[in-house]
C-alpha cells in the first residue's frame, strides 16, 4: 500500500520557507529615524483582524500540497497565492500606518527580511502553480498585472505612504522620475546603436566565418572587463576627444556622463545581439536556402524574406538577454555621472539608507519584469501566427 | 533546349565533370543516373548556375547561360529537390506563389494559378492553401514542392532526386503524377536519380554518368537492349535484368489483336509487360484480355507472347 501523502513537493518546500521566514525573521522594522537600526515587528504580532484574509489564503497554500493536483485545485492555489501576496503588502501598509500614528515624523517603518522571504516564496509558488496548470503566457501576464494593479492602487490611495520606501519617494519624487526617465534613456540609447551595429555585424559574421571567430572573440573579451573598469577606460579617450574637437564638446560629449555610459553599454550589449543574429542565421535549414536560391531569389531577398524571419526567434531571445543586461548595467553607469536609477541606489548606499537603495532597485526590477513579459508574449505570438513551430525541420 | 559543350569542372584538384557534351531537346524527359559522387547532381545544378562550370559552354535556348543573371535564368526553370525545402514560415499558397511573385505577376493571376496547381497535384485546394508546411506529410510536402517548381509555368523543370526520401507507395504515386504532367505539358524535364527502376519508368532518355563523364545516353529500350559495356550492364542489374526489359515494352506491341473473348482477367493495352507478367503469375492463368482506355476489349495476351 503506497498512498501518496505529498502531491506537490515544490509547494511544500516554498510554504515551509515562508513559515520559517515568518517565524524567525521580522516582518517589518520600526526605527525612530532612518539612521539607527529598527526594532523588529513580527507577523504574528499584527492585529488578528488584519491577519484574517492572509491567514485564510495561507491555509489554502499550506494544505494545497496534500490533495491530488487537479486543474481546479491548482487554480485555487494560484488565486490564494495572489491574494496572499497582495495581503502581505496591505498588512505592511496598515501596520506602518498604525505605527506612524504614535511616533514622530522622522520615524521609519521598513520591510523586514521576513517580508521579503514571504513575498518571494509566495511569488514563486504562484509562478510554479501557473506553470503546473499549463497556463498560457497571457494568463501569467494577467496574474502579474493583477498584482501590479493592486500595488498601484495601494500606493495611489496612500495606504502605503507610511512605509519608509514611500517616504523616501515623497522626499525625492522629482529626482525619482527624472532618474527613471534617464535610466530608460540610457537603455534605449544603447539598444538602438546595438541593433544598428549588431545586426549588420551578425549578418557579416554569418557570411564570413573567419571574421565571425575574430569578432566574437573580441566581444567576449569586452564582456569579461568589469563594467566599472570599462566605464573608467572610456573616460580618458573621450575627454581627450572632447578637448581636441570643440564641436563634440559643444554637443555634450565628455569623459563622464551620458557619452561614455552609452558607449560602454553598447559594447556590452553587442555580444548577445551579434551572437544570436549569427546563431539564428546559422540555424536556418540549409536546404531551405538552397531551394530559395534555386527558385531565383537574390541573396538580398533570401536574407530578408527567408533567413531573417526564420532567425527571428533566436534573435529575439538574444535581444531579450541584451535588454535585461542593459537595464541592470545602466545602474552602474551612475558612477561616472550618467544618472539613472543607479544614482539613487548609490546615494542610499553611501548614506546607509537602505530604503533609498530600494527606491532605486525596485523600478529596475519592475523594468526587467515588464521586458520579460513583453518578450515572452511576443515570441509566443510570433510562433502562433508565423508558422514558426515547424521551423528548423 | 539545353546544350553542354566541352564542359569541365574541378573542385581543387578533383575533376568532377570531365569534358561533357550533352544535348537535351525540347520536350525530353532526360534522366541523369549514376552512383553518388558521379557528378550527376552537379550537371543539373550547372544548368541553373547553382554550380558554375570552369571551361566549355552551356547554352539555354541558344544563349550561353552566363549571359543571364543567375536569378533571371533560375526563374525560368522550375526547381525541385529531395529535401523539398519549403519555406516553413510561409503558407502553402505563399510557397507555391514564390516564383510568380518574383516575376511580378498580379495577385488574381497568382491566385488562379495556385488553385490550378493544387488541383493538378491532387492536393486539397481549400484546406491546404492556408496551412503551414509542417502540418503536411512528406508526400504532400513534395507535391507542394513540385507545384512550386511548376508555378510560373517554366519550359524547363530541374529535379534533383525529388522522390528519393519518400516511401515506395508515395513515390510511385508521384512518379505517375510527374509522368502525366510531362505528357500533358510537354515540358523539358531534367531529372536526377540513382534508382534505375525510376529512370526506366519516367525517362524518354537515360544518361548514365560515371566519374563526371557520360557512359551511355539512350532511350530506356535501347539502353536495355544494347548496353555499351559491363558497367552499364551492372547498373541495369543482373538478377532482374529480364524484368527491366519487360518494363519498357507495352502490352499493345505484343498482344494478339481482335477476336477477344471478354471473360477472364483484363489488362490495359498501355500497361507494360512487367505488370502483365506479374498479373498472370498472381492470377495463375496463362492469358489476359486486353482492353483500351475506355475498357473495350481489343485483343488477348498469352503468356508466350511476353517473350516473343
Amino acid at each position: 500500500m503506497s498512498r501518496q501523502f505529498i502531491h506537490n513537493r515544490p509547494l511544500v518546500v516554498l510554504v515551509a520557507c515562508g513559515l520559517l521566514g515568518a517565524a524567525v525573521l521580522p516582518f517589518l522594522t520600526h526605527a525612530p529615524n532612518r539612521l539607527v537600526s529598527g526594532q523588529p515587528i513580527w507577523l504574528v504580532a499584527l492585529p488578528p483582524r488584519n491577519l484574517a484574509v492572509a491567514a485564510l489564503a495561507a491555509l489554502v497554500l499550506m494544505s494545497g500540497s496534500f490533495v491530488p493536483q487537479t486543474r481546479r485545485l491548482l487554480g485555487s492555489i494560484a488565486i490564494a497565492a495572489l491574494i496572499f501576496l497582495i495581503a502581505l503588502l496591505f498588512l505592511a501598509g496598515a501596520e506602518a500606518r498604525t505605527l506612524a500614528a504614535g511616533s514622530s515624523a522622522n520615524a521609519r517603518t521598513s520591510f523586514g527580511s521576513g517580508f521579503w522571504v514571504l513575498s518571494v516564496a509566495t511569488a514563486l509558488s504562484l509562478a510554479d502553480t501557473l506553470s503546473r496548470a499549463g497556463c498560457s503566457a497571457s494568463t501569467r501576464f494577467m496574474a502579474g498585472l493583477c498584482a501590479a494593479i493592486s500595488a498601484a492602487i495601494m500606493i495611489g490611495s496612500g495606504h502605503l505612504s507610511d512605509l519608509s520606501i514611500l517616504k523616501e519617494y515623497a522626499n525625492k519624487a522629482d529626482i525619482f522620475w527624472q532618474a527613471v526617465w534617464r535610466h530608460m534613456l540610457l537603455v534605449a540609447g544603447s539598444i538602438l546603436p546595438t541593433l544598428l551595429l549588431g545586426v549588420p555585424l551578425g549578418v557579416l559574421a554569418f557570411r564570413r566565418p573567419s571574421f565571425a571567430g575574430k569578432l566574437l572573440n573580441g566581444l567576449n573579451v569586452i564582456q569579461t572587463i568589469p563594467s566599472i573598469a570599462l566605464f573608467g577606460l572610456l573616460m580618458a579617450p573621450l575627454s581627450a576627444l572632447a578637448l581636441a574637437v570643440p564641436s563634440l564638446r559643444a554637443a555634450g560629449i565628455s569623459g563622464i556622463g551620458l557619452a561614455p555610459a552609452i558607449i560602454a553599454l553598447t559594447l556590452y550589449c553587442l555580444l548577445p545581439v551579434v551572437r544570436n543574429t549569427l546563431e539564428g542565421l546559422v540555424n536556418v535549414p540549409h536546404h531551405v536556402v538552397v531551394a530559395a536560391r534555386g527558385m531565383g531569389m537574390t541573396e538580398r531577398q533570401i536574407l530578408m524574406q527567408i533567413q531573417m524571419p526564420l532567425a527571428m526567434p533566436v534573435f529575439l531571445s538574444g535581444l531579450h538577454i541584451t535588454m535585461v543586461q542593459a537595464i541592470g548595467l545602466a545602474a552602474v553607469a551612475a558612477l561616472i555621472g550618467a544618472g539613472g536609477l543607479g544614482s539613487i541606489m548609490f546615494q542610499g548606499l553611501f548614506a546607509n539608507a537602505l530604503d533609498l537603495v530600494l527606491l532605486g532597485a525596485v523600478p529596475i526590477v519592475m523594468m526587467v519584469v515588464v521586458v520579460d513579459a513583453v518578450f515572452k508574449f511576443g515570441v509566443a505570438r510570433l510562433k502562433r501566427t508565423g508558422g514558426l513551430n515547424g521551423a528548423g525541420e | 533546349m539545353i546544350r553542354f559543350k566541352g564542359v569541365s569542372k574541378k573542385y581543387g584538384d578533383l575533376t568532377v565533370i570531365d569534358n561533357l557534351d550533352l544535348q537535351i531537346e525540347k520536350g525530353e524527359f532526360c534522366v541523369l543516373i549514376g552512383a553518388s559522387g558521379s557528378g550527376k547532381s552537379t550537371i543539373l545544378k550547372m544548368i541553373n548556375r547553382l554550380e558554375e562550370h570552369d571551361t566549355g559552354e552551356i547554352r539555354f535556348a541558344g544563349e550561353e547561360i552566363r549571359r543571364f543573371k543567375p536569378e533571371v535564368i533560375r526563374r525560368q526553370m522550375g526547381y525541385a529537390i529531395q529535401s523539398v525545402g519549403l519555406f516553413p514560415h510561409w503558407t502553402i499558397a505563399d510557397n507555391i506563389a514564390t516564383v510568380p511573385r518574383l516575376l511580378g505577376w498580379d495577385e488574381t493571376r497568382i491566385d488562379a494559378r495556385i488553385s490550378e496547381l493544387l488541383t493538378l497535384l491532387d492536393l486539397d485546394a481549400v484546406r491546404l492553401r492556408t496551412a503551414y508546411p509542417h502540418t503536411l506529410s512528406g508526400g504532400q510536402q513534395q507535391r507542394v514542392g513540385v507545384a512550386r517548381a511548376l508555378a510560373a509555368d517554366p519550359d524547363v523543370l530541374l529535379m534533383d532526386e525529388p522522390f528519393g526520401a519518400l516511401d515506395p507507395i508515395v513515390r510511385e504515386g508521384l512518379q505517375v503524377e510527374i509522368s502525366r504532367i510531362h505528357r500533358a505539358t510537354n515540358k523539358t524535364i531534367v531529372f536526377v536519380t540513382h534508382d534505375m527502376d525510376e529512370a526506366l519508368r519516367l525517362a524518354t532518355r537515360i544518361v548514365i554518368i560515371d566519374k563526371g563523364q557520360i557512359v551511355q545516353a539512350a532511350s530506356p529500350r535501347t539502353l536495355l537492349n544494347a548496353p555499351v559495356d559491363s558497367f552499364v550492364r551492372d547498373f541495369l542489374g543482373r538478377e532482374d535484368y529480364g524484368l527491366k526489359l519487360l518494363s519498357v515494352e507495352t502490352v499493345a506491341d505484343h498482344m494478339r489483336a481482335g477476336a477477344a473473348n471478354s471473360d477472364g482477367e483484363v489488362i490495359g493495352m498501355n500497361d507494360n509487360l512487367r505488370t502483365a507478367l506479374s498479373r498472370l503469375v498472381a492470377l495463375k492463368c496463362s492469358q489476359l484480355s486486353v482492353v483500351d482506355r475506355d475498357g473495350r476489349a481489343v485483343g488477348t495476351l498469352h503468356l508466350s507472347d511476353i517473350v516473343s
